[in-house]
């Protein structure tokens, strides 16, 4: 049951049939209802929605025909659509066929339908709310209007109900009483009200339907009298298609996101091209050039004789102010779009060498060092205030990953830590500073240590508990430690004899499930500057 | 007195001549200063200059044939970092792997923060020269640095030469020691490698020390230094020659 607020006083809109069998009918006030069963679920009425799903409704019902149009949202929970199946109804087998077809899809969608068909839109307006029922169409025979509706209340005239409340005082219940009565002094009573909605019932005036206008997707295309196959000429229809697209996305405020370009073959065959852009854009020159990437593995074969252009994903995007124009006409050389021409080059380069190979690296709040980076594509970075909350817990224990120490993380992250050999040196110098061992193996070469700053320990995300043991085959491996609850490493930063600085962890407690006889505990992670 | 203004007059416009032909651009050309005055002045132009190519060897010790040069992306990305006003900085990497490698959260403390960097992940050599190329010429892009872990031709420096010249835009190739052609189109050549750093007057690590050497510079004469990181000032230092260490021998003998 929804209900809505109208004079003071909470009005009921729409119940459903439960509450209708319980005796709460629309156009109550809820106190009333209230009095009648406390136990009422009441939810507000939200008319904008109502009216957002009947417009989705509307264009799915082009399936049936393509003059369609909606009756509207009324404030009584009334809600229609209107469709001139003249014409239509033989493709689906009949009105009651189509009728059926359509109640069982309506059904399927969870909606409730009455459906009246009739010559005129008041004869079925009239028919489908007060003749029909839930899965009994009313379908009133064409030219006998009169007959099947003459019995009807007068309710079912569309009238306002300042009217009907007269005509119920005057003792006028149902249409036949008012088709009898005399139309001169009707419409003196009532204005052309009475007689108008009458007129429309039986046909003698004509109602016409306003149909919904069809939204046209972002199509461009261009026939050619003689096939075409230079490059030049494919490149200028082109761009005049771009235009075209551009200006219509520009009047609703949208901009390509992506496009796909095909070209049609004098000899049946086809090809097709696609770019996509990594924000909206609506300069055809910008396009233009994503596309000429492409075009030079043209082949036109025989000859292109129909170019089509279909703009397959948009975004909303405001108008902008391309360039400034002076008075005297000549441009002034201003940017005034910053930033457009690196779009243009992100998408270009994205263009020829693939989807997300033009990133940019974000920071994510972790203390694990090789999650406190991720790659994403380069125009789509967030600002360091919403950082993704990959782990709040991180950030509150151990800060931002900017308050590190400068110097502390190295310039090259090995994608995984690779396991070193720790090694025995002979060292004629003296061990001057301490360090935690004498020197390692890495790659087949060997490096001896002579100074060492450490060690950092960095825990695992301890917090989320163990992984589920079914990840990967190598689940219980070294890398996926950190995920692992409870796992440790102390790093330590390294120097060799020679300057070279290394990023080590050891692993002070090593794993159970790593006990194949040697289980390294020293890793190499990164190598610094 | 006014022959030898004369001849010194001579002499510039030969000099300007010979830097045409070299394809170097006009003399008034913007510079960034390397932070160093020894640097700066040891360079005919006074600073880095801007709108060409540079190129920096990066002699890494490990892997004979790896891309992994930090000592030499480290010194990139400072001067990067420093052009970062004039727009984006883009890496062009060649083989995924090195791209992930490389660590934002270093980077950024060098002056490099996530907002200034696009990462290229082109697929082999040539695309990312392509992307090196495209990148040199537009004009939101600050800097473009290319990894390259194949040897590179003639033609494809002067390429992007040309490139960076009509974009404005300064380009840095990165190349591992072992691959690197004795000509190059570049105008500066830098090698870069790590030195053993300074035992700091605390227990643990000083601030890291490379040696720095202008390995070719058109109109210049090669140098070398010792420099230092500091962390403090964000910038370049040069670092006191030590007693008990081996001091550079080009230094040695200058």
């Amino acid at each position: 049951m929804t209900t809505l607020p109208e004079a003071g006083a909470i009005r009921i809109v729409a119940a459903n049939a439960a509450a209708q069998s319980a005796g709460v009918n629309p156009g109550s006030s809820l106190t009333d209802a209230r009095a009648i069963s406390p136990s009422l679920k009441v939810v507000e009425a939200n008319i904008a929605a109502d009216r957002a799903c009947l417009d989705g409704m509307l264009t799915w019902t082009r399936r049936y025909t393509p003059w369609i149009a909606i009756e509207g949202v009324d404030e009584h929970g009334g809600a229609g659509l209107w469709l001139d199946v003249t014409g239509c109804a033989h493709l689906f087998g009949g009105e009651r066929a189509l009728i059926e077809d359509f109640e069982v899809r309506l059904n399927r969608f969870g909606f409730i339908s009455r459906f009246g068909v009739a010559d005129t839109p008041g004869a079925a307006w009239a028919a489908a709310h007060c003749l029909a029922s839930q899965g009994g169409a009313a379908i009133v025979p064409s030219g006998e209007q009169r007959p099947h509706l003459a019995r009807l209340p007068i309710t079912a005239l569309r009238l306002s109900a300042r009217t009907l409340e007269t005509l119920k005082r005057l003792g006028i219940s149902i249409i036949s009483d008012l088709l009898e009565l005399p139309r001169a002094p009707l419409t003196r009573r009532f204005g052309s009200e009475v007689c108008l909605r009458l007129d429309q019932l039986t046909g003698r005036v004509d109602e016409p339907l306003s149909p919904e206008a069809e939204r046209l997707p972002y199509v461009a295309r261009v026939n050619f009298a003689e096939p075409i196959g230079r490059t030049e000429d494919v490149e200028a229809a082109l761009l005049d298609l771009l235009q075209i697209l551009c200006t219509r996305l520009e009047k609703d405020r949208k901009g390509i996101r992506r496009l796909s370009f095909e070209l049609f073959r004098v000899d049946n065959t086809a090809d097709q091209i696609n770019v996509g852009t990594a924000k909206a854009v609506r300069r055809p020159e910008h396009l233009f050039r994503l596309f000429r990437e492409k075009l030079y593995r043209l082949d036109a074969g025989f000859g292109i004789e129909f170019l089509m252009l279909t703009v397959t994903d948009t975004d909303t995007m405001e108008s902008q102010q391309e360039r400034i124009q002076s008075l005297d006409d000549s441009e002034i050389p201003s940017v005034v779009n910053p930033g457009c021409d690196l779009a243009l080059l992100v998408d270009r380069l994205e263009a020829r060498i693939g989807h997300g190979r033009v990133v940019r690296p974000q920071r994510r709040a972790s203390h694990i060092p090789e999650r406190a980076v991720e790659l994403v594509p380069a125009l789509a970075l967030k600002t360091k205030k919403n950082l993704p909350g990959y782990a709040r817990e991180a950030t509150l224990l151990h800060g931002d990953i900017s308050s590190l120490r400068p110097g502390s993380r190295p310039i090259h992250l090995l994608p995984k830590p690779e396991p070193v050999k720790p090694i025995q040196v002979e060292s004629n110098a003296p061990l001057a500073r301490a360090v935690p061992l004498p020197g390692f193996s890495w790659r087949r070469q060997t490096y001896c240590l002579v100074a060492a700053e450490g060690p950092e320990r960095i825990a695992g995300t301890w917090w989320r508990g163990a992984l589920p043991p079914d990840r990967s085959g190598e689940e219980h491996s070294y890398f996926t430690l950190c995920e692992d609850g409870g796992a440790i490493r102390e790093y330590w930063r390294v120097e060799s004899e020679s300057g070279a600085r290394f990023w080590l962890f050891y692993m002070p407690f090593p794993l159970q499930c790593y006990n194949n006889g040697h289980e390294p505990r020293w890793f190499l992670h990164g190598l610094f500057a | 007195m006014q022959e030898i203004a004369r001849y010194r007059s001579e002499l510039d416009s030969l000099r300007n001549r010979i830097r045409n032909i070299e394809g170097l651009p006009r003399a008034t050309n913007a510079v960034l200063s390397m932070g160093l005055e020894a640097i700066d002045q040891a360079l005919p132009w006074g600073g880095l200059p801007l709108s060409c190519i540079h190129h920096v060897v990066g002699e890494s010790e490990f892997l004979p044939h790896s891309a992994f040069t930090p000592s030499a992306s480290t010194f990139v990305a400072i001067l990067a970092a420093r052009l970062k006003g004039r727009g984006t900085v883009l890496w062009c990497l060649p083989r995924y792997k090195v791209a992930d490698a490389l660590y934002a959260a270093a980077l950024a403390v060098l002056g490099l923060e996530e907002e200034d960097l696009i990462l290229v992940r082109a697929k082999d050599e040539s695309e990312a020269l392509w992307a090196m190329e495209e990148g040199l010429c537009c004009p939101d892009v600050g800097a473009v640095i290319g990894s390259l872990s194949a040897p590179l031709n003639l033609t494809a420096e002067r390429r992007l030469q040309l490139a960076a010249e009509r974009g404005e835009t300064t380009g840095f190739l990165l190349q591992p020691g072992t691959l690197v052609s004795s000509s190059s189109a570049a105008v500066t050549r830098w090698r870069v490698a790590a030195a053993p750093s300074e035992e700091p007057l605390w227990a643990g690590l000083g601030p890291p020390r490379w040696s720095l050497t202008l390995d070719r510079c058109r109109q210049g004469t090669p140098h070398s230094w010792i420099v230092e990181w500091c962390d403090e000032t964000c910038n370049l230092r040069l670092a006191t020659p030590l007693c008990d260490r081996s001091v550079n021998p080009v230094e040695a003998a200058a």
